[in-house]
């Protein structure tokens, strides 16, 4: 058993898959996965090209052009420098190139503000990126290989999320592969259409005036639903290695739900340690939600799971997000609500904001949820946890 | 769930430790979380470091709202509303502070604030390293104190993660002295 940090086991992670390029810059609170990763560089244990880049458009201008080469690119990012990507994100997703790259939430400006929310990873969400969510370092550690795998299994780019400094620079247990297994699981890079295969020379990211470029986009959307439907295999053929499972959708004590709470991320872990610690009367009637790979959205599972729920008992789901959506609903609620408009016997859905720009969560807060839930003092405002009113 | 909550100031060494701590816990097979006040750094602002040990998996992500024990590397601390916060939950923690003066002074402080019903573990990390000239950190006597009142982490473990982080650095001969304070610590020499 290993004692490491997430972002260390992001790092270890990228040791074992040893990339071919590793175009990185530095922001808080990533800076300690490239910082490890140099480390392992300067060791010499492994064969990677990391290349000091002056921007973060930059760091993933060269990821695409690694990876449009033939290699296998992985980069990491936060807030403000996954914010400068932007452009270059939509590149690699359109260009069909299964780049890897961690993230440790952050906070957008302004104010500038250096604490774990989700306004980052949810800012890019249109960009056409696979995006899992982990609770711990071991989950940042699996989803890379995940992540990895299935991106290169329909040929898009994936983000692996980690709460920055709750996640980033916590120190917990963490159980590895063997390099041999990690191998073995990712296997070499195929890449279909190799720049440097001079046998068939071929030309990426041209131009696409209005005669092909929705053709295109299309295929992009396409190769989404690929990455939902062949994201099952992918998560049991690691399950048999570790031992652990890696559903899309997590759920935890459903039966008998009346009220359940959706969350991603550290606080999935807070919120179920609340639970657990819920009185009898008050825990056999809540469950909790755990939403790992949110990109591509598993709107049906999801369906599927609430429809059984409720048929049940279930009456009421709370969901909380780390990020807004100005003018709008936030990113979780409004994917959960899409989900559920079809169904004939919809629960109610609630709204939570939390934890912007780094505002603790409290396992007492979690509880207040439920508690509110169950006994109806809730309503369709929007609400929000640990917020002076 | 043993839980520790550390207060000192940035630069004193309160995130090692509690990294130690932890890092002891998982070696022994124990699980753990070590985790820092997180923000940027500043060297001489108050700072907290928090740990969690239990022979299950922690799931919880929160900061330490109820400690079991509190450790002060810095007396000028005790004042401090986040040290006064730790010191009243409703856990009743022991206090390992880093002072020259009595427990019974440490209380009178204390008790200007709210009635300090733990007990109240002084150690002069800093006479007990004075003699060493800098080559001892002041956190060692400290965690030798914490071994002892609470047996969270084995002597041993401890010994042997700080001789792996430190033993390059430190060279023997200061890891050897630093491994005998430790014990003296912890045998209340």
């Amino acid at each position: 058993m290993l004692a490491q940090t997430g972002a260390q086991a992001a790092a270890e992670a990228m040791r074992q898959i040893d990339p071919d390029v590793v175009p990185v810059y530095p922001i808080t609170p990533q800076t300690p996965i490239v910082e490890s990763f140099s480390k392992i560089v300067a060791d010499g244990l492994v064969n990677s090209e990391m290349i000091h880049v002056e921007s973060e458009h930059s760091a993933m201008s060269a990821a695409v052009g690694a990876q449009a080469a033939g290699a296998r690119a992985v980069t990491a990012s936060s807030s403000a420098g996954l914010a400068l990507m932007f452009e270059v994100l939509g590149v690699a997703s359109g260009m069909r190139l299964p780049i890897l790259m961690n993230i440790a939430n952050r906070a957008l400006s302004s104010p500038i503000n250096i604490h774990c929310d989700h306004s980052d990873s949810m800012g890019v969400r249109d960009s056409g990126w696979i995006q899992i969510y982990s609770e711990n370092a071991q989950e940042v550690y699996d989803h890379n290989f995940l992540a990895l795998k299935l991106a290169e299994k329909v040929s898009l780019p994936a983000m692996v999320m980690q709460d920055g400094f709750i996640t980033s620079h916590s120190l917990e247990n963490l159980e590895i592969l063997t390099d041999e297994q990690v191998k073995q699981f990712i296997g070499r890079y195929k890449p279909q259409y190799p720049l440097l295969n001079i046998e068939k020379p071929v030309t990426m990211g041209a131009i696409q005036l209005p005669d092909y470029f929705f053709e295109t986009k299309r295929q992009q959307i396409q190769a989404m639903s690929q990455a939902r439907e062949q994201y099952d295999a992918v998560a049991q053929e690691l399950s048999k290695l570790t031992g652990r499972s890696y559903p899309k959708i997590e759920t935890h004590n459903l039966e008998n739900a009346q009220a359940i709470i959706v969350v991603l991320n550290s606080t999935a872990g807070t919120a179920l340690a609340a639970m657990r610690k819920l009185k009898n009367e008050f825990r056999e009637k809540v469950g909790l939600i755990k939403i790992r790979l949110f990109l591509p959205f598993p709107q049906e599972e999801f369906r599927e799971i609430i429809k059984k729920a409720v048929g049940e008992n279930l009456k009421t789901i709370a969901v909380l997000d780390r990020a807004v959506s100005l003018g709008s609903d936030a990113p979780i609620a409004k994917e959960i609500k899409n989900a559920l408009f079809d169904l004939s016997n919809k629960p109610q859905v609630y709204s939570y904001i939390f934890g912007l720009g780094g505002r603790e969560i409290f396992e007492k807060d979690i509880k207040k949820v439920y508690l509110d839930l169950i006994s109806k003092k809730t309503d369709h405002q929007v609400k929000y946890i640990g917020l002076r009113q | 769930m043993f839980q520790l909550v550390i207060h000192g100031r940035g630069g004193q060494g309160a995130k090692t430790l509690a990294l130690m701590i932890a890092e002891t816990a998982i070696q022994a097979q124990s699980f753990a979380q070590a985790f820092p006040d997180f923000g940027p750094e500043r060297t001489g602002a108050p700072i907290r470091s928090f740990v969690r040990i239990d022979q299950e998996k922690i799931i919880t992500h929160e900061p330490v709202t109820r400690p079991d024990v509190v450790i002060v590397l810095d007396q000028s601390l005790i004042k401090n509303p986040e040290v006064l916060e730790s010191l009243s939950s409703s856990k009743n923690p022991a206090l390992i502070i880093n002072s020259p003066d009595s427990s019974g002074e440490i209380l009178k402080i204390l008790s200007q604030f709210f009635d300090f019903k733990g007990r109240i573990h002084v150690v002069d990390a800093l006479a007990a390293v004075a003699e060493f000239s800098g080559k001892i950190h002041p956190t060692v006597p400290i965690i030798g104190k914490l071994i002892k009142i609470t047996e969270i982490i084995s002597l041993d473990d401890f010994k042997k993660t700080y001789e792996s982080k430190f033993l390059e650095k430190l060279g023997e001969e200061s890891i050897k002295q630093t491994l005998k304070t430790l014990e003296d610590s912890y045998y209340g020499l």
